[in-house]
């Protein structure tokens, strides 16, 4: 009887201690859920030096959101009338509901976080490079990464509506009255994205659609290619390193290891992590949730998702007011000077001429400007997003943190 | 990752554990979040409403046996009213509300159960009103500082209506502050248009003030009125980022305003009340000129009392959707009884003066007085410096006045106020009012 168990066990799922190298090939090829690690791997790509697995958290924190997103779709109503009250009996009256919405919230943030440091490791370490390769298009699945980051993106700011309290409804209008001031097309692209010509039940239904269907399944068609390109190119872009010593008549050989079962348990010890970090958050942080949403009154100060405030506060520095001429920061700040940026780094992988010795190391000599430029640019906008988050106070004045000015209250 | 293992060098199978610690990492995310999980469960199964259940089981023990405590069953407890949408969970803590021999002093007040006053409670089940409609504070809430709206060490908690309770009232002033006088705010939003009501002396205060004062002379209020201030029907429903308490508070010196060199905000932490929007609106009824100085509106020299009534009314008028089994059934038609009457027995001069004296005092007073000069001017000896026709002419037609006729002009700049009758005149109510002011101006 047990040793039947054990062999149902074995055909279902896989061998944990395969016993040659054989059987080590068949535990990954053999199973639905590991096929697409390859039987062995290069040990150096898995260092957490290297990548430090960021793209591995990020995969699972969207696989946390899931799991919560779909068990809140049953407590959540996306309707004007019903929306915010969900909300509030998550808090207040479901069992754990407290628990599921700040879980499903901190993996998002978390994940806009991870994804974003995900590239930023890409770029620094030269990972859309090619390297030795005759094989490799790593620059295809850079472009496909800035995809990925930008439907994280849209996943955190649809998300971000559906609570229907002022802090959505307001974060909301800030991000779509910057889309509305795109030059011909603004005022279309803002009736598309709110259904109407302001944010009402049209605007939360499509957010809501957005949300739980269409982004979600875009990002796992998207993720799938990013994981199968890794293959066809054969693998992190470190392994690079080991073909370009070995070009030099260096008989280095890469050491090798079987990807059941070490790999996977790396892979079960980052996810084990990832739930611990968002477990600790949930468990003590607490989600906002402000008035129920009203376009009747504003907030003060009214402020995007934090990481669209980079944007707010570029669209606050380039609103420039000169006697009677206003020059539209909304244009300028909003859509001219981040589509440029997001430009540029798209077809950075295909600019980037660097020698094949800068692939798959971290800071390599010859990148030294563009490392720079690119930390330029990194710091700037992580400041502007720290500046106004934790600086701007009401009237979008400067405050230092634990100096803001009182406001009022009714009674 | 290499995809062909490469036949010549046959790599070494790696037997020995690559990642010596990894096991052991995992045992203890394991830990951690085997803990976290833990303290999740805690949280869940120890809310802060359970210590008053449980102290009002065994109060309910204490006092009416074994048997009545068994029905106390413990969790969530709330008063759903669809109509209203309203989901009040203060019973969670509340639970004597309803139970019948826990009205003693001796009972804590958080279990007493709710008195029913004058028959309140009769009128106003709780099934069909819930808590918060009276009372205000956040119904959803299931702890203390989230539902009585408690803003903590800059902690603000973010809710609309503020729990009307008694220590609020003692801020504030009020002489009765143990009554919760500040419900009467929320006894006005469904009983905004009875003249009065038993059991809300201060709102029934602010209502006479409002006919007596004519407010409507400039103000729209519940829809109708005339248009030199703001509309204030629904002035209830405006929210405190509306309100800029950082402008300057004036004094008023020689009659004129002047800067003080303080704030709204500083004058309103002067005077020790709390920085609200209704502490505003006291400072605004005790001296309009000393928040806005270029307003036209007059210095009632109301009383404290009054300026707290006054205050209450204007914050009760806001902006609801109230089904229709909830709109009161309308108390008194006196006046409209009145009109009727006088309309009928007309002919008469006495009657057409005294006529005329009741609508001077409706729709003019607010701006004009015999003796005194207020918004406009006074009108002593009236028609010994204007005909007959000019004042009727100026009743009936100030805006054509002020543009056409050279003396309607000149007032008009004198005063910078156009004339307004607040909801309109008709030509024989006009004549009524000439005919008292030849009487009243000798």
């Amino acid at each position: 009887m047990k040793e039947k168990l054990y062999q149902v066990w074995r055909a279902l799922v896989w061998t944990f201690d395969p016993a040659d190298r054989t059987e080590a090939g068949k535990a990954v090829t053999r199973n639905f859920w590991l096929h697409w690690f390859p039987p062995r791997v290069t040990k150096a790509s898995l260092a957490w030096s290297y990548s430090f697995w960021l793209g591995t958290i990020s995969a699972f924190l969207f696989l946390i959101l899931v799991v919560t997103g779909v068990i809140l779709m049953f407590l959540y109503v996306p309707s004007v009338e019903r929306a915010y009250q969900s909300i509030k009996d998550l808090e207040y009256a479901v069992t754990f509901g407290w628990l599921l919405r700040n879980m499903h919230r901190w993996s998002a943030h978390m994940m806009v976080a991870a994804v974003f440091l995900h590239m930023v490791r890409v770029f620094y370490t030269g990972a859309y490079k090619n390297g030795m390769s005759h094989m490799a298009r790593r620059e295809v699945n850079w472009v496909v990464g800035i995809i990925l980051l930008l439907v994280t993106l849209l996943l955190s700011f649809s998300g971000y509506l559906l609570p229907w309290d002022q802090l959505a409804i307001w974060a909301v209008t800030v991000g779509t009255q910057i889309a509305r001031s795109v030059p011909i097309i603004g005022d279309k692209i803002y009736y598309v994205l709110a259904g109407g010509t302001r944010l009402d039940q049209n605007a939360l239904i499509r957010f809501y659609t957005l949300h739980v269907i269409f982004l979600p399944l875009l990002l796992l068609i998207l993720f799938s290619y990013h994981m199968w390109r890794i293959r066809k190119d054969e693998g992190l872009a470190v392994v690079e390193q080991f073909n370009i010593t070995r070009k030099k008549g260096e008989a280095v050989q890469p050491e090798m290891i079987f990807s059941s079962p070490w790999v996977v348990r790396r892979v079960v010890l980052v996810f084990m992590g990832t739930f611990a970090w968002i477990l600790f958050l949930s468990v003590f942080l607490k989600s906002p949730l402000e008035e129920p949403a009203s376009l009747e009154w504003t907030p003060n100060p009214a402020k995007a998702p934090w990481y669209f405030l980079w944007l707010q506060e570029l669209v606050a520095i380039t609103t420039i007011r000169m006697g009677g001429i206003t020059l539209n920061g909304g244009f300028i700040g909003g859509v001219l000077i981040p589509g440029i940026l997001a430009t540029l780094l798209t077809i950075w992988a295909f600019i980037d001429k660097s020698p094949a010795e800068a692939t798959g190391v971290w800071f390599h000599k010859s990148r030294l400007v563009q490392n720079l430029v690119f930390t330029f640019f990194v710091l700037v906008i992580v400041g502007m997003i720290i500046f106004a988050m934790y600086f701007r106070g009401p009237y979008w004045g400067v405050y230092w943190p634990w100096a803001w000015p009182e406001l009022p209250e009714i009674i | 990752m290499e995809q062909k293992p490469q036949a010549k060098q046959p790599l070494p199978d790696v037997k020995e554990d690559p990642f010596p610690y990894d096991s052991w990492i995992i045992y203890g995310l394991a830990v951690i979040s085997a803990f976290l999980l833990g303290v999740a469960i805690y949280k869940e199964l120890n809310p802060e409403y359970i210590k008053y259940q449980r102290e009002f089981k065994a109060l309910v023990e204490r006092k009416f046996g074994k048997d009545a405590a068994k029905s106390i069953t413990f969790g969530v407890k709330q008063i759903w009213i669809p109509a209203l949408n309203k989901t009040d969970r203060c019973i969670t803590c509340h639970m004597g509300y309803e139970w019948k021999g826990l009205e003693g002093e001796d009972i804590p007040l958080v279990f007493r159960t709710h008195p029913n006053p004058n028959g309140l409670l009769d009128k106003h089940p709780f099934n069909k009103y819930g808590c918060t409609t009276c009372h205000g504070g956040q119904g959803f809430a299931t702890n203390i500082r989230e539902a009585h709206v408690i803003h903590e060490g800059g902690k603000k908690v973010r809710w609309l209506e503020p729990l009307l309770s008694s220590e609020k009232a003692k801020e504030y002033g009020f002489k009765d502050w143990q009554n919760l006088p500040l419900t009467e705010i929320n006894c006005n939003v469904c009983h905004r248009y009875d003249d009065s009501l038993p059991g809300t002396p201060y709102i029934n205060l602010a209502k006479k003030l409002v006919e007596e004062k004519a407010c409507k002379t400039c103000h729209v209020i519940n829809g109708e009125g005339g248009n030199i201030g703001p509309n204030l029907t629904y002035e209830g429903s405006k929210m405190p980022e509306m309100f800029d308490m950082r402008g300057a508070y004036y004094e008023i010196k020689d009659g004129q305003p002047v800067p003080s060199g303080r704030k709204i905000e500083d004058e309103i932490k002067r005077r020790g009340l709390p920085l609200t929007v209704f502490s505003w609106h006291l400072l605004h009824f005790e001296e309009p000129r000393s928040i806005t100085p270029t307003s036209v509106m007059p210095n009632f020299g109301f009383t404290d009392e009054e300026k707290l009534a006054l205050t209450m009314l204007v914050m009760s008028w806001k902006k609801v959707n109230l089904p229709a089994e909830y709109i009161p059934v309308k108390r008194s038609t006196t006046q409209n009884a009145q009109m009727d009457k006088s309309s009928s027995a007309q002919s008469v001069s006495a009657d057409l003066v005294k006529r005329g004296e009741e609508i001077f005092k409706q729709k003019c007073t607010a701006c004009h007085q015999i003796e005194k000069k207020l918004v406009g001017p006074a009108l002593k000896g009236l028609f010994e410096r204007r005909k007959e026709d000019w004042v009727l002419s100026m009743i009936l037609n100030p805006d054509s006045m002020i543009k056409n006729d050279p003396i309607a002009k000149k007032l008009y700049e004198e005063y910078k106020v156009p004339m307004v009758v607040p909801g309109g005149i008709t030509q024989e109510e006009a004549k009524a009012v000439v005919e008292y002011l030849k009487t009243a101006t000798k």
